[in-house]
């Protein structure tokens, strides 16, 4: 299945095709969006059923564990995503969303065509094992130095946030409609990473993917305002820089070695 | 995924869990207890039944690498 309405180029359109093809046959997406669902609900669930007498101080693990998880994410899609590194697994989330996941959605055409193209965009279930591990010791360290409620808090706004990116990375490639176009935040996030997946500026502007902090903060964004500019754009596009550094397009997948075993594409 | 790598993971999610839901159950709280263990077992199945992406390109289909 293909969108009938679409300006996508030929190359594209094969690739898109192409990807399809490669998926499972029994692969659904709404059965992929209810296990991350499912595993990030149940492990808040649990994080916040430990919570006893909360003081002020506490409360401030979740702006810290949602600003630690915006850097770590801008961080990973700037050094590795559009980075080709030496080491094997690097490189291999290099391939999978350079290569990959800008082939199938570029600014032509971002939208999914039905539920089975969202195995391009979530994360496969595993990603929620591997953030809760990763998690774990500096949420362990700062309950045994700060409190055990702060500790709980840190473990809650990592997983939240990371379902949070899920749900932005979503919008962003969902078709237009009233809700996602006036909805704040949403909005925002969807002109950003459109301008993200231009050929042209992808390997340095709009990194950030859940909000466009870090990029207003280190100046990789497309925009030239303010932050709170940033965060409320919306679709305007009156604040675009106009000097805007073109770096190389994609390269050209003939130039890279793809290793036979890993085709994932986020 | 690798093999080797979905069988760290499993260990390590398995003992995570597993801790975690001793811990709850030192605590009273039995409902988090076995969210926990549910939680454990649901995130291992789904790495092990999750469809990776097939390497195949349908070749004479014209696919694009």
């Amino acid at each position: 299945m293909e969108l009938q309405h679409s300006c996508m180029s030929d190359r594209q359109r094969r690739y898109r095709k192409e990807y399809r093809y490669r998926v499972a046959g029994w692969y659904h997406g709404w059965l992929h969006l209810m296990i991350i669902a499912m595993s990030g609900i149940a492990a808040i669930y649990i994080y916040t059923s430990n919570l006893v007498s909360v003081q002020w101080r506490d409360w401030l693990a979740l702006p810290l564990g949602f600003l630690s998880y915006q850097l770590a994410e801008y961080l990973l899609h700037t050094q590795t995503m559009h980075r080709p590194r030496k080491s094997p697994m690097l490189r291999a989330l290099y391939i999978r969303h350079t290569l990959m996941h800008h082939q199938f959605f570029t600014e032509q055409e971002m939208r999914f065509a039905d539920h089975r193209d969202w195995r391009v965009t979530f994360f496969p279930p595993f990603t929620m094992i591997v953030l809760t591990l990763l998690s774990l010791a500096p949420s362990l360290t700062a309950g045994l130095i700060i409190s055990p409620n702060f500790g709980w808090l840190l473990m809650t706004a990592l997983t939240g946030s990371y379902m949070f990116y899920e749900v932005v990375h979503f919008c962003c490639h969902v078709d237009d409609n009233w809700l996602v176009r006036n909805l704040p935040i949403i909005n925002t996030a969807r002109r950003h990473h459109q301008a993200h997946h231009d050929q042209a500026l992808m390997m340095e502007v709009n990194m950030g993917i859940g909000t466009p902090i870090f990029d207003w903060l280190l100046g990789t964004s497309d925009l030239d305002r303010g932050f709170f500019g940033h965060l409320f754009n919306g679709y305007s596009s009156k604040y675009l820089k106009k000097n805007l550094r073109r770096t190389s397009r994609t390269p050209k997948p003939g130039n890279v070695k793809i290793p036979e075993s890993r085709t994932d594409a986020h | 995924m690798p093999f080797k790598f979905k069988f760290i993971l499993s260990i390590l999610i398995f003992g995570v869990f597993a801790l975690t839901g001793q811990y709850e159950l030192s605590h009273d709280l039995s409902r988090p207890a076995y969210v926990a263990f549910f939680l454990a077992v649901f995130m291992v199945l789904s790495i092990w039944i999750f469809p990776d992406v097939s390497r195949d390109a349908p070749e004479r289909e014209g696919g694009t690498q």
